[in-house]
């Protein structure tokens, strides 16, 4: 079961805000702002219901004043009706008296309800008038149910007990009257100063809510804007890779930013000491690197060097035998010599081309547009020359490329020399060179009808010193293929090669683009 | 006792086998009596100062050729080549490179010391006597000395 209620959800609860966040001091704020304002309005309408309960009282001396003189008047009628019927037994002159017998109970019971806030005097003045308006309104009864009532003695002492009678109610009605006038004058006078209290009250509350509005902008301002901006000085401070200086104290939103921008500021420094220590570790791979060339430079140097002498002393000292003691040498004795002088020259070649190879992966490279047209043709009518066969070459129209020419020159040599090689042993030789553009990429190849090979050697055809066939059949050291792969792999390009043996071989190279853009 | 005086061509050579191909292809032309064989650069500058071993050689007679190998033991021939070209004196021998190596490197840093010329020993025989021969024949008939 899930134990207890799970925490507030921020800003769920006006009561669970906390006051510390500028959220609660905002809210709070407006509170602030809007409590003057309540009192206000709960003053006026304070002020309203007062004034409202002095209408009403006027409004209910009104009536009381109203009913007093209706009561009067009645009881007048009454009266002047049943004299009248009694001086000439018409009876029409009972009807005043009749509707005021319906209306005069009615009149006398508002008399007798005393009202709110009444004093104690004026209720029994009001009981009073009630209890001698029934009397009054009794005796004209009797004076009507007395039989043959103009003659009896009985009327004329009741008629006299009635005048008592309405005289008292007369004394009693009179201040009464005049006391509810006062008051009505009263209430009228208190209604209007309440409400030129109100149209205070209204004007107090607007100024009130005006002046709360304006102090809590000037606090917002002051406390928002000014760390806000102490926090974008950080950022541009982080941006200017300086330090990022004291967090902000406190715990509401801006605060929360500026522990953002100080964890950022944490991160941000962390990555940078992981560049520079990656960039620590590139410099240190990279002296490694240079190492390894300068050491691969020695030795190559060494080689160039300590290589030859030997080979230059076996030549020149088997040829000194050679011409020096050659008639003690018999025809056997010639060709061994004659043998170590062949191989002698072969391993210089072999050297020769192992320094030019190691000298192509260190050797600068320079760039440039390259028309491999023109030189793919200047290539071929030299090897044509030298070769002195009859081949047939045709160099077509070849897309251009970027890079550096003198190697380039190179890649067209070997190949073009290599096809020109196995070929030659056809007795219609025939070398093609073409090329297209594919894409961004230029393709070359060169094809020629000779020996070919089996594809499943392609493999090694690149790699330095690995030759298809022996010397005995076509001359070389295996290195110029090596040589051309290495050329067209530093220009970011590929170099290979399909055959069939007794059938040709094409070889093929891709380099990058050089079309004018 | 060796005869300095007529020395015309200094071999500065740590091979004896390449020392005596050289010096057997000038024999054939007939400059051998007036070839002078050093085994490093240290004996080389003894010579050309004629200081310890070469004491008594007399200082004014400098060497119509120097034929100088670059990879030698202790000072090798760029040091030798320095000394040359750096001293007033002696700044006047035409100095030859005579080395196996074809390093872009080395030929580029001999000519800014000042050689006089920079030969890449063929390891065909027959090629190095031809070399050898030619050089001779150029700096010893041909060029006018200082």
């Amino acid at each position: 079961m899930n134990g207890g209620r799970s925490n507030a959800q921020p800003g769920v609860s006006l009561l669970e805000t906390d006051l510390r966040s500028l959220r609660g001091q905002a809210l709070l704020c407006v509170g602030l702002a809007l409590l003057p304002t309540l009192l206000a309005l709960a003053s006026i309408w304070q002020l309203e219901r007062e004034t409202a309960n002095a209408v009403r009282q006027a409004e209910a001396s009104d009536s009381r004043l109203l009913a007093s003189e209706s009561l009067m008047q009645r009881l007048v009628d009454a009266e002047t009706g049943v004299r009248g019927y009694l001086a000439t037994h018409d009876r029409l002159f009972l009807d005043p008296y009749k509707s005021s017998v319906l209306v005069m109970p009615g009149l006398i019971e508002g008399f007798r309800v005393r009202r709110l806030h009444e004093p104690e005097s004026v209720f029994a003045q009001s009981t009073l008038i009630a209890d001698e308006s029934q009397a009054q309104m009794t005796i004209l009864g009797e004076i009507l149910r007395t039989p043959d009532g103009r003659n009896s003695v009985a009327v004329p002492r009741a008629l006299r007990r009635g005048k008592v009678i309405m005289d008292a109610i007369r004394r009693l009605i009179g201040p009464y009257q005049s006391r509810e006038r006062t008051l009505i004058a009263e209430r009228r006078a208190g209604a209007i100063a309440d409400r030129a209290g109100l149209g205070y009250a209204l004007a107090a509350t607007l100024v009130l809510c005006i002046a709360a509005s304006i102090a809590v902008v000037l606090f917002f301002a002051k406390r928002v804007v000014g760390r806000l901006a102490t926090v974008i000085a950080k950022t541009e401070r982080i941006a200017a890779n300086q330090e990022v200086g004291v967090p902000l104290r406190g715990n509401d939103e801006i605060v929360a930013v500026d522990r953002a921008v100080h964890l950022m500021a944490i991160a941000i420094a962390a990555r940078n000491a992981d560049v520079v220590l990656s960039n620590e570790s590139l410099n240190e791979r990279n002296e490694e690197l240079s190492d390894a060339n300068k050491e691969l430079e020695t030795f190559s140097y060494s080689v160039s060097h300590d290589l030859r002498a030997p080979i230059r002393a076996i030549d020149g000292y088997s040829r000194r035998l050679q011409r020096e003691y050659n008639g003690h040498l018999d025809v056997e004795g010639r060709r061994l010599l004659a043998v170590i002088q062949e191989e002698a020259g072969r391993m210089g070649e072999l050297i020769d081309d192992l320094l030019e190879f190691s000298r192509l992966g260190r050797k600068e490279m320079k760039d440039g547009p390259v028309d491999m047209t023109v030189l793919a043709r200047e290539v071929a009518a030299g090897e044509k020359n030298a070769s002195g066969t009859n081949v047939s070459l045709a160099v077509g129209t070849l897309p251009h490329t970027r890079g550096d020419r003198a190697l380039l020159r190179q890649v067209w040599q070997n190949l073009i020399a290599n096809a020109v090689k196995y070929s030659s042993t056809q007795v219609e030789p025939v070398v093609t060179v073409s090329g297209s553009a594919e894409g961004r990429l230029s393709v070359y190849h060169v094809s020629d009808n000779g020996v070919g090979f089996d594809m499943k050697y392609a493999h090694k055809l690149f790699a330095v010193f690995q030759r298809l066939h022996s010397v005995d059949e076509f001359s070389g050291t295996g290195v110029g293929l090596a040589i051309v792969k290495r050329i067209v792999a530093r220009h970011g390009g590929r170099a290979w090669a399909t055959a069939e043996p007794s059938n040709g071989a094409i070889f093929s190279f891709s380099l990058p683009s050089g079309e004018p853009e | 006792m060796t005869d300095y005086e007529h020395v015309e061509v200094l071999l500065v050579e740590d091979s004896p086998h390449d020392a005596e191909m050289t010096m057997h292809a000038l024999s054939d032309n007939k400059f051998l009596s007036k070839v002078h064989w050093v085994k490093d650069g240290v004996q080389a500058l003894d010579f050309i100062g004629c200081v310890g071993e070469y004491a008594q050689r007399d200082p004014s007679q400098l060497p119509k050729v120097v034929l100088l190998d670059l990879k030698m033991p202790k000072v090798d021939g760029l040091d030798v080549l320095r000394e040359i070209k750096g001293n007033e004196r002696w700044r006047g021998i035409p100095v030859v490179i005579m080395t196996s190596s074809n390093e872009d490197r080395d030929v580029i840093e001999s000519y800014q010391l000042g050689t006089n010329a920079y030969v890449v020993k063929p390891v065909d025989f027959l090629s190095f006597t031809e070399a050898v021969v030619r050089l001779g024949m150029f700096w010893l008939l041909v060029n006018k000395a200082p």
